[in-house]
C-alpha cells in the first residue's frame, strides 16, 4: 500500500482574501513508498465548525497530478484557487464559518491523504439573497396533526369504553373545542385586545452600523392600557446537532437590544396610537446566515404585555448583509462580541398620540416659554408652575456639558449635564443625567430619545429649560 | 506560535473550538477506539457485533469508526424515530447493499423485517438501545455484545479531550492537555454521559476565545 503526505505552502500566509478572490500557493506531496495516485487534487471551501451539525461546501476541484511516484519522491504543484462568495468567514458563539484551502489525494486501497489550512475571507461584490423567514406549519400538517390526535384518541376511547357511537363525534368535537380554546386564547383575544395594528419597518435589508427605523401603532376599538409595548431587536445563532430523536436544537442570543416604546400607557378606544423607533444595528460582523443546520437570525420584534392575558407578539425578519463598501466591513468586530455592543441605550422614541389626561405636555410648556421668550420673568413663573411634574418628552440627544457642580447650583455629585434639542418647537435643553445612565446617553448621542423627566429651572445664560431626568 | 489573529484560539495553537460538532471522517478520526478486533470478528462469515448504551455514550462514534475504517465496503444507515412504521424506511433498509451492513439505532427495524434482513447473513455492525441477541441467533449470527458508557470513566472521557484538541491543531506545537483531575470532575458531575461532556467544554472554551493564559477546562 502506497502512502504519501501532503502539505501546502500559501503565498501570502497572513493574507486575507476577499470573497471570490483567487488564492494561490504550492502543494508538497512526499511520497514514503511507491504510490499510485488516480488524482492529486486541490480546492477551496468552507465549513461550519461549532454546535450544530457541519455544513459545507466545496468549489471547483483542480486536478494537479495523477499518476505515480516512486518511494522518496518529492514533487511541489502550484496551484490557484477560488474562494466562495458566501458565507464569508464568521466568527460566532456557537455557529463559525471556516474557509479553507484543502488538498487530496485519491489513493487506491488505501486512506486519502488529506491536508487543510485555514484562510479568512471578507466580503466581496457577492451581495447575499434576503433571508426568507422560517415558515410557520402548513395548513395541510396541521389538518393531518388533528387527524391522527382524532384517530389516536378515538382508538383509545374505543378499547376502553366499548364501541360506543358517541365516541366517533365526541372525540373531533372536544378536539375541536380544545384547538378553538387554544386559538382564542393564545392568538385571539390577544388581537381583539390591541385592535388594528400595523408594524412597520423601513428598511428590511440591512448593514451593520446601519440605522434601523421603523414604527408600530395600533388602534384598539376600546380604551386599554397595556402593561407596556416593547420594541426587541435581537440577532440569534440557532443550530441544530444531532438526528432523529438525538436531534436538539441550540439557540444562542448573540445581541439584544430593547427599546419601551412605552409604560402602562392609556390608549382611548378608536384613535390610533403611533410609536416611531430608531435604533442602531451594532457594528459587528453577523451577517444574517441560512446554512444546512445552522442559522444566524435577526429579528426585530414587537410585545405589548397583556395584563391577564397572553401578551401580543409580532415578529418581522431582517437581512443583515455586508456593507458595500468593503473597507467599512473590514472595520466591524467580530460577531462573538456582539453582546459587547448590548449594552441599554436610552430610548430613541417618538410617541404620537393624544394625551391621556388634561395634564399639561411637555410640548405645551415649551410653546408657552416660547410665547414668553422676551420676558425672564415670565419664564420663570411658567417653569416654577410645572416645576417637578413627571412629564414625557422627546428630545434629539446632543453632546455632554463640560459644566461642573460649581459652575451650576442645580447639578447633584452623582448627575451630567447632557445637552439636547427638542424639536417641535425647537428649544435647547439641558438634561441632568444620573451618572449611571450618561454613558447610555453619549452613545445615543444624536438621535430622539423618549422618557420621562421634570422641568428644574431655566438657564436664562444658555436660553435652555433644564429638565432632571428619572434614574 | 501561529499568528493567525482572526482565529480566536489561535493562541492556543488550536483552529476551531474543538469541542463542536465534527464531519463523520473528524468523528472516526478523535475516536477513542480501536475498531481492528471488531472487523476481525466481522471477517468470520456470520458475525454480528452490537453496541447497546443509552443516548450519548459513544455508539454512533463507533459505527462511524468502523465505517471510516472498512471504507467503501460497508453501507451506513440511521434509522430515525418511527422508521418501524414508516415504509420509506423499511424500503431504504431493503435497499442496502453492502460487504458490511452498520446500521444505527437498529431497535426500529421493523420486526418482520428485521429477521428478513438478517437472514441474509451479511456481517452487521449494529447500534442499538436494546438487546437484540435473540434475533441474532435465530438468524445463525455469533453475537459479540458490546456495552457503550461503562468504560467512560476519567482516563476515558481524558482521552476523548486530547485526542480532540490534538485533531484541532493549527500548526506545529503544543496544545492544550486535560488533566486526569479535570476529567474525573467531568466524570463526577457528568456521569458517562460524554455528550453532555462534550457541549460542557464547548461552552467553557468558547468563553475562553480571543482570551490569553492557560486554558480552563473546568471553572
Amino acid at each position: 500500500m502506497g502512502k504519501c503526505a501532503l502539505s501546502i505552502e500559501l503565498e501570502d500566509p497572513t493574507a486575507a482574501y476577499r470573497a471570490g478572490q483567487k488564492v494561490r500557493g504550492h502543494l508538497q506531496v512526499v511520497a514514503d513508498a511507491d504510490v499510485r495516485i488516480r488524482a492529486l487534487t486541490v480546492y477551496a471551501g468552507w465549513q461550519t465548525r461549532g454546535m450544530g451539525n457541519v455544513a459545507s461546501e466545496h468549489g471547483t476541484q483542480v486536478m494537479l497530478f495523477s499518476g505515480e511516484l516512486a518511494a522518496g519522491g518529492s514533487q511541489r504543484y502550484a496551484f490557484e484557487v477560488e474562494t466562495l462568495p458566501w458565507p464569508v468567514t464568521y466568527n460566532g458563539f456557537q455557529l463559525n464559518v471556516e474557509h479553507f484551502v484543502e488538498a487530496t489525494a485519491d489513493i487506491p486501497w488505501a486512506v486519502d491523504p488529506k491536508v487543510s489550512v485555514p484562510i479568512q475571507v471578507l466580503p466581496g461584490d457577492y451581495q447575499p439573497p434576503d433571508v426568507e423567514p422560517p415558515r410557520s406549519p402548513a395548513m395541510i400538517l396541521m389538518l393531518a396533526l388533528f387527524l391522527f390526535f382524532n384517530l389516536f384518541f378515538i382508538f383509545i376511547a374505543l378499547s376502553f369504553l366499548g364501541p360506543i357511537p358517541i365516541v366517533l363525534i365526541g372525540i373531533p368535537v372536544l378536539l375541536l373545542c380544545a384547538a378553538g380554546g387554544l386559538l382564542l386564547v393564545f392568538k385571539w383575544l390577544p388581537q381583539m385586545y390591541v385592535g388594528r395594528v400595523n408594524f412597520h419597518l423601513d428598511q428590511l435589508r440591512l448593514s451593520p452600523g446601519e440605522e434601523l427605523r421603523g414604527y408600530f401603532s395600533l388602534r384598539p376599538a376600546t380604551a386599554i392600557e397595556p402593561q407596556f409595548i416593547h420594541f426587541h431587536l435581537t440577532a440569534t445563532e440557532v443550530c441544530v446537532s444531532g438526528t432523529g430523536t438525538n436531534q436538539k436544537t441550540h439557540r444562542h442570543e448573540l445581541f439584544s437590544r430593547q427599546l419601551v416604546l412605552a409604560d402602562q400607557p392609556r390608549l382611548a378606544a378608536n384613535e390610533t396610537t403611533r410609536y416611531e423607533f430608531h435604533t442602531r444595528l451594532p457594528a459587528v460582523a453577523a451577517y444574517s446566515l441560512k446554512l444546512t443546520h445552522n442559522e444566524l437570525h435577526w429579528v426585530a420584534r414587537i410585545h405589548v404585555g397583556i395584563p391577564g392575558l397572553v401578551d401580543w407578539k409580532d415578529e418581522l425578519y431582517l437581512t443583515v448583509v455586508p456593507p458595500l463598501d468593503p473597507m467599512t466591513a473590514d472595520a466591524l468586530a467580530p460577531g462573538r462580541l456582539a453582546a459587547q455592543f448590548t449594552a441599554e441605550l436610552p430610548v430613541p422614541v417618538t410617541r404620537d398620540a393624544a394625551p391621556a389626561d388634561d395634564t399639561i405636555t411637555f410640548a405645551e410648556t415649551i410653546s408657552h416659554i416660547l410665547s414668553v421668550r422676551t420676558s425672564p420673568e415670565q419664564i420663570d413663573v411658567l417653569v416654577d408652575a410645572v416645576a417637578g411634574l413627571p412629564l414625557e418628552l422627546s428630545a434629539r440627544i446632543g453632546r455632554r456639558s463640560l459644566l461642573g457642580g460649581d459652575e451650576d447650583v442645580l447639578l447633584a455629585a452623582d448627575e451630567q449635564v447632557v445637552w439636547a434639542e427638542h424639536e417641535n418647537p425647537p428649544l435647547p435643553l439641558s438634561l441632568y443625567i444620573p451618572r449611571q445612565r450618561v454613558e447610555a446617553f453619549e452613545r445615543a448621542s444624536g438621535t430622539v430619545w423618549t422618557g420621562r423627566g421634570e422641568i428644574v429651572g431655566w438657564d436664562r445664560r444658555g436660553g435652555r429649560l433644564q429638565v432632571r431626568i428619572d434614574g | 506560535m501561529p499568528v493567525d489573529s482572526w482565529l480566536p484560539f489561535a493562541q492556543w495553537n488550536l483552529r476551531y473550538n474543538p469541542f463542536g460538532e465534527l464531519t463523520a471522517a473528524e468523528c472516526a478520526q478523535v475516536a477513542v477506539f480501536d475498531p481492528e478486533p471488531y472487523i476481525e470478528v466481522l471477517r468470520c462469515g456470520r458475525a454480528a457485533v452490537q453496541f447497546i448504551g443509552d443516548c450519548g455514550r459513544g455508539k454512533s462514534t463507533r459505527l462511524l469508526t468502523i465505517q471510516q475504517r472498512v471504507g467503501s465496503e460497508a453501507a451506513f444507515i440511521y434509522l430515525p424515530a418511527f422508521a418501524a412504521v414508516t415504509p420509506q424506511w423499511w424500503l431504504q433498509l431493503w435497499r442496502l447493499r453492502g460487504d458490511l451492513l452498520i446500521i444505527d439505532e437498529a431497535q426500529r427495524i421493523a420486526r418482520p423485517l428485521r429477521s428478513r434482513l438478517f437472514r441474509r447473513g451479511r456481517p452487521l455492525v449494529l447500534g442499538t438501545h436494546r438487546d437484540l441477541t435473540r434475533s441474532l441467533q435465530r438468524a445463525g449470527y455469533q453475537v459479540t455484545t458490546v456495552p457503550v458508557g461503562p468504560g467512560n470513566n476519567a482516563q476515558h472521557v481524558r482521552r476523548m479531550a486530547n485526542a480532540r484538541l490534538a485533531a484541532a491543531r493549527l500548526g506545529p506545537g503544543e496544545v492544550p492537555q486535560m488533566s486526569l483531575a479535570e476529567a474525573q470532575q467531568l466524570v463526577n458531575r457528568f456521569g458517562d454521559d460524554l455528550r453532555a461532556i462534550q457541549y460542557f467544554l464547548y461552552h467553557q472554551v468558547q468563553h475562553q476565545a480571543g482570551r490569553n493564559g492557560q486554558m480552563r477546562f473546568i471553572d
